[in-house]
């Protein structure tokens, strides 16, 4: 069998097609997987073991032959052709396009092959998805974050096809990535130049200062702040600081260097590829980082992340997607901004709105966490006895994982055939597959609720929210909103911390696992939809949203009911077009019933769109409008899918809803009971 | 009645020895190369070329030979690449093809002298068809660059329609290379074509109203579709 996967865009956008692509050779071992790339990706397709043959697209040659008039008019032509034309000649059997632009779905169709997986232009133009997962895809491009799912998990799910959950859990996503042996050996070099154990004692934070885009950057400026910060004197165990940049950031990085070292901060430069920076990964600590390819590689290996979400960057789609990575965002209304916009505001607003003190705070906390749990499990910092036998316990540990750790994927190694500091950050987090152990999370939360950015935020001009609970006052973040990510429901999904029970936030959250339900649904035709463990997976879910237990709060008990009663009346709403569109099909002919028909939908929208539990609803029929010049059949297909597609998400629903009614029911019983 | 084949009456080439002991033709007593430093001339020449050239094993087509050393430095620069020279004087490619290396093609066009050179659409169609420049337009499953010698162009303006034959930018030069491509020119509208005759350089952009209906799911069209994102990315 021969496969295509066609990845098109950034460096990061690759990574996270690694787990899909991991899938597609777990599928089919013996097929020839080949990979259409970039040529400026070509270094991390390194990292991906499963691929047979990289062909480059070469994007800006051929951009540069039909930009430049001394290029002949015909160079890029011909040379697309050839390439086009090669393609072809390999008779590929599927093409997976992960790429969701025009330039690849054109791609797609001329390669010719028997089926294609992803966005697909066909001659006329018409568009194909051929997966549910890309139609949901192509559908969050214009939706709210919270609508949306990681793209990491988009296409493993367009690959692998239905949810299984596994003992009642669901299934880790592997990394796909491979270190190299050349990565490995130079990591080794680096360390051991740089005199830097992997049983230090020290922990080692990576840094990553620089983005494709200045909007994305948080500022060399506020990094600096933070370093003095966290080499301050308050500082327990004085961190080494790994710098990491590329080969033409060199100047910049040298000097940020040496602003670092000037405030007694101990940072190194790590001017390395891809494959070195990824080897690396293992041994940090902590990752500190924006939008850059560096995040995907930090979330794809053990180093737990801290990325700060500036200018376009979309903590929900493409941010980081590890258990237990931590997301920081301002709370700008402007951001996320378009990806091609540039920024409209005087200064750099939401890197302003992102203060220093706060990402301190939570790196403290994270760094507390690791040292505390870690390496001190008293109070009491090791005594030299203790380290030695922290180390020779480690390397005894690592002597027989040395030979089986190198060349696995992260998915191995999270079974703890990991190696180097980050394994041991990794036990001591206490990571199951699905969600950060709540001590790692309270620790993140109370970083939230201290005194001094209780004042802080008492200062701050702008909004905050207080609650009282028991006369103690309880300040969430002015300026920055801290999410850390989940996988409960088997997506990536960054919850917020200190988010408060409300109908809304609930509304979301049963929302976008009916989505997800429904997409299972359309992919898997022997899908059996176990709606136990869903509903089991969704309460965790919703308890770790809320990171309360929910039986205790008293509106919950309110909420249920009252949004299963929302929801029994868009079932009717949505029931009765149906039954309307039945009656319609051998006279959707007829201008005037159809324009009857439009009306009739819109006035149901209207409705729909009153309550916020059923404004998903309204939002699905938005599609349908009265200056519609399409071809009536178009119209009475786009009519009838979008009311098959909202009777499934509405039955899908309710039957959660219900479903956690009887969940707490059953609870609250026994409770009682008791 | 076009006149193919003949240089231009009264040229006479004459041959001096540079400073640096390279020998430089002289035509009509207008010198072909520096006759100080011709080596040197022709080193500067290939270091101001593109870099991009260097990372593709296009065919280059130099326009203009004058002495040849720019050639010479070429090939020494990249001696796997095929590098072709053309030139409208009979003499300076025999004057050449003395010195250069016999790896390099060096190709005579004919330029008739009647013609008119504000450009009339038949003259150059016919001069093209006649020049055996079509044989290089005509498309092999490789690309080509096409690099000027300035100083030749600007010695003999007639060697600007050889360069803008093989770029193809202009409505005319765009027309001879639909020739040598039927299946392309199969799916565009004659009368679209017409309307690109005003365009003083095409673009990718400039062929958007060009296509036939039928063309739609054509795999031209849809190249050129690729194309077009490319140039809005």
């Amino acid at each position: 069998m021969r496969i295509l996967v066609i990845s098109l865009l950034r460096i990061g956008d690759l990574l996270m097609t690694a787990p899909a692509i991991a899938e597609i050779r777990r599928r089919h071992p013996q097929a020839q997987v080949d990979l259409v790339i970039n040529r400026g990706s070509r270094t991390a397709a390194r990292l991906i073991p499963d691929v047979s043959e990289v062909l480059i697209f070469e994007r800006e040659e051929l951009q540069a032959g039909l930009c430049e008039p001394e290029r002949a008019y015909f160079e890029s032509y011909d040379r697309l052709q050839a390439f086009v034309e090669d393609l072809q000649t390999r008779s590929y059997d599927v093409v997976y396009n992960f790429t969701h632009n025009r330039l690849s779905a054109w791609l797609s169709g001329l390669v010719g092959a028997r089926k294609v997986i992803g966005l697909c232009l066909e001659g006329t133009g018409g568009a194909s998805f051929a997966s549910p997962w890309f139609r949901q895809l192509n559908f969050q491009v214009d939706v709210d974050e919270r609508e949306s799912f990681h793209h990491v998990d988009i296409f493993w799910r367009a690959v692998q096809g239905s949810q299984v959950y596994v003992e009642g859990h669901a299934p880790s996503l592997p990394s796909g990535l491979q270190e190299t042996e050349s990565g490995r050996r130079q990591a080794a070099e680096f360390l051991r130049q740089q005199n830097l154990s992997e049983y230090s004692e020290a922990p080692l934070i990576g840094v990553q200062i620089s983005t494709s885009d200045a909007k994305k950057e948080w500022g060399d400026d506020r990094f600096i702040q933070w370093i003095t910060a966290l080499s301050g004197e308050a500082a327990s165990v004085m961190p080494v600081f790994l710098v990491f940049g590329a080969t033409f950031e060199k100047e910049r990085i040298d000097q940020f260097v040496s602003r670092a070292r000037q405030v007694g901060a101990d940072a190194r430069a790590v001017i390395v590829d891809l494959e070195t920076a990824y080897s690396l990964m293992d041994h940090l600590t902590l990752l500190v980082t924006g939008d850059t390819a560096m995040k995907h590689l930090g979330s794809a290996s053990s180093a737990p992340v801290l990325e700060l979400i500036l200018g376009s960057a979309d903590a929900f789609r493409t941010g980081a997607w590890k258990v237990g990575d931590v997301v920081m965002r301002s709370r700008e209304a402007c951001a996320p901004c378009g990806h091609s916009e540039k920024c409209h505001r005087a200064t750099h607003a939401c890197a302003e709105s992102l203060p220093v003190q706060e990402v301190v705070r939570a790196t403290r906390a994270l760094l507390s966490y690791f040292d505390r749990e870690l390496l001190t499990p008293t109070e009491a910092k090791p005594t030299v006895a203790d380290r030695s036998t922290l180390e020779t316990r480690a390397k005894t540990s690592r002597a027989s994982q040395v030979e089986t750790s190198v060349g696995k994927t992260h998915a191995e190694k999270t079974h703890g055939e990991t190696h180097g500091m980050a394994a041991r950050v990794q036990d001591a987090m206490g990571l199951d597959m699905e969600r950060p152990s709540p001590r790692y999370r309270q620790i993140l939360q109370n970083a939230l609720h201290e005194k001094v950015l209780q004042q802080q935020v008492l200062q701050h001009q702008g909004s905050q929210s207080q609650n009282s609970h028991a006369g103690e006052v309880r300040v969430t973040s002015a300026s920055a909103e801290i999410l850390i990510v989940e996988r409960l429901e088997g997506i990536s999904t960054p919850i917020r911390l200190g988010t408060e029970f409300s109908e809304t936030e609930m509304t979301r959250r049963v929302e976008r696992a009916s989505r997800r339900l429904a997409l299972e649904l359309r992919t898997g035709k022997d899908y059996q939809l176990r709606f136990g463990t869903e509903i089991r997976q969704l309460r965790l879910a919703l308890d770790e949203l809320f990171a309360a237990d929910l039986h205790a709060c008293e509106e919950m008990r309110h909420t249920l009911p009252r949004m299963e009663r929302m929801l029994q009346h868009a079932e009717g709403i949505v029931q009765s077009l149906h039954v309307q569109l039945q009656a319609l099909k051998s006279q959707y002919q007829d201008p005037q019933k159809l324009g009857e028909m439009v009306r009739s939908i819109l006035a149901m929208r209207r409705l729909l769109e009153k309550q916020a539990v059923t404004k998903f609803a309204a939002q699905a029929l938005e599609t349908l409008t009265e200056d519609d010049r399409a071809q009536a059949f178009v119209r009475f297909r786009r009519m009838v899918e979008a009311v098959e597609e909202l009777r499934l998400r509405v039955g899908l629903q309710l039957k959660l809803i219900r479903g956690l009614e009887a969940e707490f029911n059953d609870a609250t019983q026994f409770e009682e009971k008791m | 009645m076009l006149n193919f084949g003949m240089h231009a009456e009264g040229s006479k080439l004459t041959e001096v020895v540079a400073r640096d002991g390279l020998r430089v033709a002289k035509l009509d007593g207008m010198a072909t190369a520096s006759t100080m430093q011709p080596g040197q001339e022709a080193e500067r020449w290939v270091s101001l070329l593109p870099q991009s050239i260097w990372s593709t094993d296009d065919a280059l087509y130099v326009v203009g030979i004058g002495s040849g050393w720019h050639l010479e430095k070429l090939h020494e620069k990249d001696s796997g690449r095929r590098v072709v020279g053309l030139d409208v004087s009979h003499e300076l490619i025999q004057f050449a093809r003395q010195h250069v290396s016999r790896d390099i093609e060096l190709q005579h066009v004919p330029c008739p002298a009647a013609l008119n050179l504000a450009g009339q659409e038949a003259d150059f169609r016919s001069w093209v068809s006649a020049s055996g420049l079509d044989a290089l337009l005509r498309p092999t499953g490789r690309t080509y660059r096409v690099l000027s010698h300035r100083p030749s162009l600007q010695r003999d303006p007639r060697l600007k329609w050889v360069e803008e034959a093989l770029l193809g930018r202009t409505p005319r030069a765009f027309a001879e290379h639909l020739r040598v491509r039927p299946e392309l020119a199969a799916q565009l509208r004659p009368h679209a074509l017409a309307e690109l005759a005003t365009c003083p350089l095409l673009s990718v952009k400039s062929l958007q109203r060009a296509w036939t209906d039928r063309a739609e799911s054509a795999p031209e069209r849809r190249l050129f579709r690729m194309l077009e994102e490319l140039v809005r990315a």
